[in-house]
This record gives C-alpha cells, sequence and structure tokens, in this order.
C-alpha cells in the first residue's frame, strides 16, 4: 500500500485525484487544502510520496518542497503545475522535486499518468532505500570485522581501513587513507605474505581480495589475516620434523654400520665354521684311518701273539726235550770215552762230546736271550745293584787256570763299583774272555788286559770296562757285524753264534754300551779291545 | 640490490623478506619476466628487508613482496602473489607496453591499472 498526500487549494480537485488514485485499492490517499494544513499533516505522519500544486495561496509548491527538504524530509515529492510553466520544472527539479507533471485537459489520462508516476517513484525510491541500508550494511560489516581489511582504488591507493588493520598496522587513518599500498595481484587464496607494522616489524599473513564497489566507486577489499603464531608453530613442526629426520638418519648410520659389522662378524663366523667343518672331517677321516690301523694292528698282533706263542713252543721243545737227549748223548760219550783204552777212539770221540757241548751252550744263550726279553716285558730287569769288582775277580778266577793253556789275565780296578744289573752281567765278561781264549792261538802265551774305572762327563759319572787281548784280532769289514746274531768270527774256532750278540743286548738293557777296536789302532792283528759303558750307581 | 644490462628504461624494486625460497621465487619469477618481455631494457634492485629495513619507510613498503616500478614515472606498486602464471605475467606484460599511451585505461580485461 502507497500512502499519498495530495495538496491542493481547489477541492474538487483533491476530491477526484483521491478517488480515481484509491479506486484500485493499492494507494491510500490523504488530502490538505492549503499548505499550512499539508505541514500539520506531515508532522504527525509520513508519507511515501507528496503530490503538490505549484500554484497556492501563500506558499507555492516550490516553497513548500523547500521547506521540507530544508526539514531533512526526503520525500518524494513530485510537483504539479499549469500548462508553460518551464520555469517551474527547471526550479522543482533544482530543489529536489521527483518529477513535474504540468496540468492536462483530460483528467482521466491525467491521473492514469500521475499513477504510473507514483508508483514508478516509490519502487525507485524503495530499492534506492534497500540498497542505501545495504552499502550501510556492508560498511559495519568491514568496520567490525575482526580481520584487517582495507579498501583499495584501482591504483592501489588505500580509500578505508578498518579499526583491526588500523591495529594490525599500528597506524592511524591519517597514516594509510590516501597512501599507495599497490595493486593486489591475488590469483589463488590465500596468498601468504608478509606486512610491515609501522615499517618495521614483519607479520605473518594470508591476503585475501573482493572486488566491490565502495562509496560508488569501483574497488578492491583487502583481507590480512594474522598468522604469526600459525607460522611459528609451522616453523616449529617443520624444526621437529628436521630434527627427526637427523635423528632417524643418524640412527639408520648407525643401524647400517651395526649391520656391516654384523655382516663381517657373520662371515668370519662362517669362515671359522667353514674351518672347523673342514677340519673335522679331516679329523673324521684321520680317525678313520686310524680306526683301520688299529685294526690292522690288532691283527698283526695277534698273529704275532700266535707266532710267539709257537716260537715258544718250539724253544721249550729244543731247550728242555732236546737238551736232556743232548745231555744223555754227553753222558754216554763220556762213560765211552772212559771206559775206551783205545787212544784213537778216545780222540776220535773228543769231536762229537765237544759238538755237543757247544749244542748245549747254544740252547742256554737261547733260553738266557728269552730271559732277558721276558724280564724286559715284566720291567725288572737291572732293578738289582751289582758291585762290579766282585763279578771281574770271579771272572779272573775262573779262567786264569785252564788246563793246557798260558793265560795271564790283569785286573786293574777300584775296591767297589756298582751298577744296575742283575745275575746276568756275568756272561757278558764271561762271554768276551771266552772269546779271547777260544780264538787265540793255543800254543802262544796269551795276556789279557781287563780294567775297571769311573768316569765323569757333562756331570754324568759312568762306568767305563776295557778288555784287551794278543789275540788275532778282528778286520775292520768285521768289526760292526760281529755284534750281530750267529755272526761268526774268522776263526775256525767253534763258537756258539749268539755271544757277542747276546753281550750286546745285556749290555743295552743296563743302559750301556759295548764297541770294538784295535788294541793296537791301525793294526788289528796285534788284538782287539772292547770298551763296555755303564751308567754310574753313586 | 642488483643492477642488470646497461641502458634502462625500466626501473624495478622488488622488496623481499630474508633469503627464503619464496622470497628467491619471487625474484626469479619478476626476472623471468623482464627477460621474456622487456626486451633487455630494465633494471631490477631487489631489496631484502631483513638486512635494510631503513629502506622500507622511503618507498612506503606496507607488504611483502612488493614491486616498485620506479621509472617511468608515476610510480607504481604491485603487492602480492608474484608467483610465475600467465595471466599475471599477461597482465603485467599489457600494462607495461600501454605505459605513456594510455596511463588512465583499464587495461583489457585484467583490470589493472598501471
Amino acid at each position: 500500500m502507497i500512502s499519498v498526500l495530495l495538496i491542493d487549494d481547489e477541492g474538487d480537485l483533491l476530491d477526484m485525484a483521491k478517488r480515481f488514485l484509491e479506486k484500485d485499492g493499492d494507494i491510500q490517499a490523504s488530502t490538505a487544502g492549503s499548505w499550512e494544513q499539508a505541514i500539520d499533516l506531515l508532522k504527525e505522519h509520513t508519507f511515501n510520496i507528496i503530490v503538490s500544486d505549484y500554484t497556492m495561496p501563500g506558499m507555492n509548491g516550490i516553497d513548500l518542497l523547500k521547506a521540507m527538504r530544508a526539514q531533512g524530509d526526503n520525500t518524494p515529492v513530485i510537483i504539479y503545475a499549469g500548462q508553460g510553466k518551464d520555469n517551474v520544472t527547471i526550479r522543482a527539479m533544482r530543489n529536489g522535486a521527483d518529477f513535474v507533471l504540468h496540468k492536462a485537459t483530460d483528467p482521466q489520462s491525467q491521473f492514469s499518468d500521475l499513477r504510473g508516476i507514483i508508483e514508478e517513484i516509490v519502487r525507485r525510491r524503495n530499492a534506492e532505500s534497500i540498497l542505501h541500508r545495504r552499502e550501510q550494511d556492508f560498511h559495519s560489516i568491514v568496520t567490525k570485522n575482526a580481520d584487517a581489511m582495507i579498501v583499495l582504488s584501482g591504483e592501489g591507493i588505500v580509500r578505508y581501513v578498518n579499526p583491526a588493520a588500523l591495529t594490525l598496522f599500528n597506524m592511524t587513518q591519517e597514516n594509510l587513507v590516501g597512501k599507495m599500498f599497490g595493486f593486489p595481484i591475488v590469483l589463488s587464496e590465500p596468498v601468504d605474505m608478509y606486512i610491515l607494522r609501522r615499517f618495521k616489524e614483519f607479520v605473518a599473513v594470508e591476503m585475501r581480495m573482493v572486488e566491490v564497489n565502495w562509496d560508488e566507486k569501483p574497488s578492491y577489499l583487502i583481507s590480512f589475516r594474522d598468522v604469526t603464531g600459525h607460522v611459528r608453530f609451522e616453523e616449529n613442526l617443520s624444526k621437529a620434523r628436521d630434527e627427526l629426520e637427523n635423528r632417524v638418519q643418524e640412527r639408520t648410520a648407525e643401524l647400517m654400520k651395526i649391520n656391516e659389522k654384523l655382516t663381517a662378524e657373520i662371515e668370519a663366523k662362517n669362515a671359522v665354521e667353514e674351518e672347523l667343518r673342514v677340519e673335522i672331517e679331516e679329523r673324521s677321516t684321520t680317525e678313520e684311518e686310524l680306526r683301520i690301523e688299529i685294526e690292522q694292528r690288532a691283527k698283526v698282533e695277534k698273529a704275532l701273539e700266535q707266532a710267539k706263542g709257537q716260537s715258544e713252543l718250539y724253544l721249550d721243545l729244543m731247550g728242555h726235550d732236546i737238551n736232556n737227549l743232548n745231555q744223555i748223548g754227553i753222558g754216554y760219550l763220556e762213560l765211552a770215552m772212559q771206559a775206551s783204552t783205545m787212544d784213537e777212539v778216545k780222540s776220535l770221540m773228543e769231536k762229537p762230546l765237544e759238538v755237543m757241548k757247544s749244542a748245549s751252550d747254544i740252547i742256554s744263550n737261547v733260553r738266557k736271550i728269552k730271559q732277558v726279553t721276558e724280564d724286559i716285558d715284566k720291567t725288572v730287569y737291572g732293578d738289582q745293584i751289582v758291585n762290579l769288582c766282585e763279578v771281574l775277580s770271579d771272572l779272573k778266577e775262573r779262567y786264569m787256570n785252564a788246563p793246557g793253556r798260558d793265560i795271564a789275565i790283569n785286573l786293574t780296578m777300584p775296591r767297589i763299583c756298582f751298577i744296575k744289573a742283575n745275575d746276568l752281567i756275568n756272561d757278558v765278561f764271561s762271554n768276551l774272555v771266552d772269546n779271547s781264549i777260544k780264538h787265540s792261538n793255543p800254543k802262544n802265551p796269551l795276556v789279557i788286559d781287563i780294567k775297571l774305572e769311573v768316569r765323569s762327563e757333562k756331570q754324568k759319572n759312568y762306568v767305563m770296562c776295557t778288555i784287551e787281548d794278543n789275540g788275532p784280532g778282528i778286520p775292520d769289514w768285521l768289526k760292526d757285524r760281529i755284534f750281530a746274531r750267529f755272526q761268526r768270527g774268522t776263526t775256525k774256532a767253534h763258537g756258539k753264534g749268539l755271544g757277542l750278540f747276546l753281550v750286546k743286548r745285556l749290555v743295552q738293557d743296563c743302559h750301556g754300551m759295548v764297541w770294538v777296536e784295535d788294541r793296537v789302532p791301525g793294526e788289528y792283528t796285534r788284538g782287539a779291545k772292547f770298551t763296555i759303558t755303564f751308567p754310574a750307581v753313586d | 640490490m642488483a643492477k642488470e644490462n646497461g641502458v634502462s628504461e625500466y626501473l624495478l624494486r622488488i622488496y623481499v623478506a630474508g633469503e627464503t625460497e619464496k622470497s628467491k621465487h619471487a625474484v626469479r619469477n619478476l626476472r623471468k619476466f623482464c627477460e621474456e618481455y622487456m626486451d633487455c631494457k630494465y633494471e631490477i634492485e631487489i631489496v631484502d628487508l631483513m638486512k635494510h629495513p631503513q629502506l622500507a619507510a622511503g618507498d612506503q613498503i606496507f607488504a611483502i613482496p612488493t614491486v616498485v616500478r620506479k621509472l617511468p614515472t608515476p610510480v607504481k606498486k604491485l603487492i602480492g602473489d608474484l608467483s610465475a602464471t600467465k595471466k599475471y605475467w599477461w597482465a603485467w606484460t599489457l600494462s607495461i607496453e600501454l605505459i605513456g599511451t594510455d596511463n588512465n585505461g583499464r587495461i583489457g580485461h585484467s583490470k589493472i591499472w598501471w
């Protein structure tokens, strides 16, 4: 509903206009017959539009308009003037009239025009009012916004600064307004940048921009949001991330080193294990070979044992049964020799008797060797302490008075001389003296020199015994061989073949040594010299 | 500050804050643009306000980065996104080319006044 105030001093015209305008029901018209009446109404009511006649007594329509505008009343006004009053039109428009309508002869079409004009003016005024209100709202929004906002002209010059922006820049309106801020380039929002507070302090901000009309001029509204805290947080985050990254890298490097070390250790360990494995294999092979060898040795030992048993059986047979038969033979031969009166027969019988006695000696020696071997096996041989001086004295006694021979035995020795041996030691010396006698020419006198002395060498005492004779001697080629088993000398004298073998064996068993030399070095025919040494017993 | 080339029709000064990647990027883009569109008749001055804060007030620098066209006059300023996008370079190219002929004109549909 549009409210209209109609002012005219002609009452009929007023009524007609009111009726005509209110005809469609969307306009409500009030009427005033004079300007005084109109002013009274305006004091109490507001109207959407005023339609006033120009010519009225006392005050014309333009004066009324002036008075209204002077009062600040912006209500739209249409002046209604007579024909040919062009100067009225100009004056009315100058003084703020919204339209000047000239009176026409056809009132119906005139009122129809008036109605259209009223509606148009009111609609326009409403639109302007809405626009104005919106602009005011927009200004309020900008002014009261918490974000800093600046309105820039098209050239980038500051037109308006809101209070938040003044705070952000720490400047006054006068410092900023009219200054060239710069044309804003915003391609994708927000733009990260800095603003300078009082040209000194850097503040990290996000900038946004929008094109607006500000006080009816195309402008740019830019807003800044302080993101210092956010930036600081980002910086701290970035720093923390960098630190973490560094630590991860350091840790990774350490782990890699450890890994390399570990790999090297594992490789070394594998190498050692491989060596060990090879060694174990080799040892297994060796053990297997050893096992086979042990088995073979056991077989050999078994075979040896059997052979030994057999040899002992034969030895017993020979030593016992054959010796008994030999003794019987010797006995009969001696009886026969005593009973015979025939020298020729006696002479013939001496030979077999001698041969049989030699056989008995061999058997006796063989048994002694066996005894020595058995004693060694039992490790009892050489446990007795023997005085060698006694042994040699008995020896001299025994051989000095041999029948039919001229024998001199010279004995040089200390009073006592002990060695480790047993009773068989007698056989050593009797064998040697026996040999000297046996191999010498019975027609020549035989001299045997026996010397016994205790010597010291390298702080060890040993006993040395030399037996020299003036017999046929021993050629060099034979010297090494006479100690071998069944090796006989070059003389034709009978022998038991085991004598010197037995001597060497017995001496060695007493940890001693025996060897033969020429009595006169280089001249073997002038006699032999046997040397025997034993460790001395203190 | 750095100067490039002897004879200059354009004197451009870019204000940055510290030798950050963003600053370097902005300078690089400006240089690239000048090389591409300004036919070697330009000079670029780089001002690091972290090092020379006293220079901010002289040119009335309110925001960083800012590019100031010192020559030819009148002095113009550009703030904000100096990333190398076609639209930005295109707009600026036009403004540079039209200087002296239509100083008050609204340049194309980029709406940039220089």
